[in-house]
């Protein structure tokens, strides 16, 4: 004897789908999703190529001291400063100066203390390689919003590649390497820098 | 005073009912006899064991490595602090833009993915991708992302676990080239998913539909709420010949098979067997006959999660100072 049952979700997925996405050689066409709209770009110019309205300017200095004196290494002390400003850029100075207060777009001025020791764990072309732990000793990193940035007290990974004059970090402690700072080496000190932009979306209270 | 007579016209006034003798009519079924029901579960549960944000992952991949200077246009974080996804403070990066670069390929929409990496004991890997985002090359879809996906692995000596969330649309030959089926989906669904060499079970529900190809050349749709337990880990009161939960199967006229998988113990009260067979239904009415699957070989579909798939940094080293 027939029997009917009731299934969860059938009438979820009732019907035939309506047509939809599809982009094709003929014109490319936008699947009506309710929410909000995108415009594909067919051509060079569509008049809707914008700019972001806003730019994030990042900015990191940074410095290794490597110990014993002419290796090989076991121990590194250095410092990292970072700078993120928003629509400005960083006023061109010698050094690693402290931004001034109230300096136009800063949003953001970190100083981290690097302490670390030689890993066992090597990029495959490094010299040497060191997990180094990151501490915030000036400065408030909540506003920053480089995705890379450590959290205080976090210990990475990074290795020395001489061939290429790159820092490179073992991203996630999984052995995936990635070149992250070139970088200029005098004798047992590496010295690097790093600047990047990005459109951004200010925070409101930014 | 009309009305009072109808009320007191008595019972011999349903003899005038215009209705009388009328029911519904017996629901039509669906001719699925020249399709093999067995072979089309077995194609949907190797769909089902595959799922994941692999694919749509490539072309994502694809569009970040093939941008150009300022097109499309980077963020960090959203790109739009009106998308309901997501915060402003995502920690995210993300593509935004209408344009074309010099070498002719074509970005319109968004992109927003996050990654996450660790390893102590053991690896953990997150990558979530929110997107509405289209990439052609001289007339040709590479990649087409809408919606949102989340995936998140554990793994450690040899056993792993893959969770999946995705509600989105995945087209382009890129994600294809990653085992897309051809011409993409629609994919709704929560996955879990344990493999290596412990233990290989599967938990997960949802629906798929199929933009391309056909299941036995009939069905485009697939949804389902299964548990399945592999031989590797399985308990002795684990069945392993087949799921508990069910699969459905929808033809092109929004016709359902669904093939019932009882539990084989439990407080239930019901005890099926442990067969590999199912009872099947169509269109919500039971058939005399059943569907079968074969559940060997399935977890060896599942490949284990790779660390490099979930690292998607926009990190240029620049020069030395």
């Amino acid at each position: 004897m027939a029997r009917s049952v009731v299934i969860v979700g059938l009438l979820a997925c009732s019907g035939q789908e309506p047509d939809g996405v599809l982009p094709t050689e003929e014109g490319l066409r936008v699947e009506d999703t309710g929410s909000s709209s995108v415009i594909l770009d067919t051509g060079p110019d569509t008049g809707l190529n914008g700019d972001p309205e806003h730019f994030l300017f990042l900015y990191q200095t940074g410095l290794w001291e490597m110990s014993p004196f002419g290796g090989p290494y076991t121990h590194v002390v250095g410092e990292i400063e970072a700078w993120e400003y928003l629509d400005e850029e960083r006023p061109r100075r010698d050094s690693a100066d402290t931004a001034e207060p109230d300096e136009p777009g800063l949003i953001c001025e970190t100083t981290w203390a690097l302490v670390g020791t030689a890993s066992e764990e090597l990029c495959p072309a490094c010299e040497f390689a060191f997990d180094i732990e990151y501490t915030l000793v000036a400065g408030d990193d909540e506003p920053c919003r480089d995705p890379d940035l450590p959290a205080s007290g976090d210990v990475l990974r990074f290795g020395w590649n001489e061939t290429d004059r790159v820092i490179e970090h073992d991203v996630g402690g999984a052995g995936l390497w990635m070149p992250w700072w070139a970088a200029t080496r005098a004798g047992d000190d590496l010295a690097f820098e790093w600047s990047a932009r990005f459109g951004v979306v200010p925070e409101e209270d930014e | 005073m009309i009305l009072l007579l109808l009320a007191c016209a008595g019972p011999e006034a349903v003899e005038d009912d215009p209705f009388a003798g009328e029911g519904p009519d017996a629901l039509p079924l669906p001719d699925f006899s020249d399709v093999d029901l067995s072979a089309a579960a077995n194609d949907a549960l190797r769909r089902i064991v595959r799922l994941d944000t692999a694919a749509g992952w490539a072309g994502l991949v694809d569009s970040v490595g093939s941008r150009t200077e300022g097109c499309p246009d980077l963020y960090a974080g959203t790109p739009d602090g009106d998308l309901d996804e997501l915060d402003e403070d995502s920690p995210g990066l993300s593509w935004s833009d209408t344009c074309t670069t010099s070498a002719g390929r074509s970005y319109g929409g968004y992109a927003y993915w996050e990654t996450e990496l660790h390893h102590t004991a053991g690896t953990e890997g997150r990558r979530r991708i929110v997107a509405q985002a289209a990439v052609s090359h001289e007339g040709e879809l590479e990649s087409w992302l809408k919606g949102e996906a989340e995936e998140a692995f554990l793994s450690s000596e040899g056993h792993w676990r893959r969770n999946v969330t995705v509600d989105w649309t995945v087209e382009g030959v890129v994600p294809e080239g990653a085992g897309l089926p051809t011409e993409g989906y629609r994919a709704a669904a929560q996955l879990e998913l344990t493999g290596g060499v412990l233990e290989e079970a599967l938990t997960g529900s949802g629906n798929v539909f199929l933009h391309g190809e056909r299941i036995e050349e009939r069905f485009d749709s697939i949804e389902f709420d299964l548990d399945i337990q592999g031989e590797l880990g399985a308990g002795p009161e684990d069945c392993t010949a087949e799921p508990v939960g069910w699969i459905g199967l929808r033809d092109p006229d929004a016709h359902w098979a669904h093939i019932v998988f009882l539990p084989t113990a439990g407080d239930t009260g019901v005890d099926a067997a442990c067969d590999g067979c199912g009872t099947v239904f169509v269109r919500g009415v039971e058939q005399d006959f059943e569907a079968c699957v074969d559940l060997d070989g399935l977890f060896e579909l599942a490949s284990e999660p790779a660390a490099k798939d979930y690292v998607l940094s926009l990190r240029d080293p620049g020069s030395a100072p």
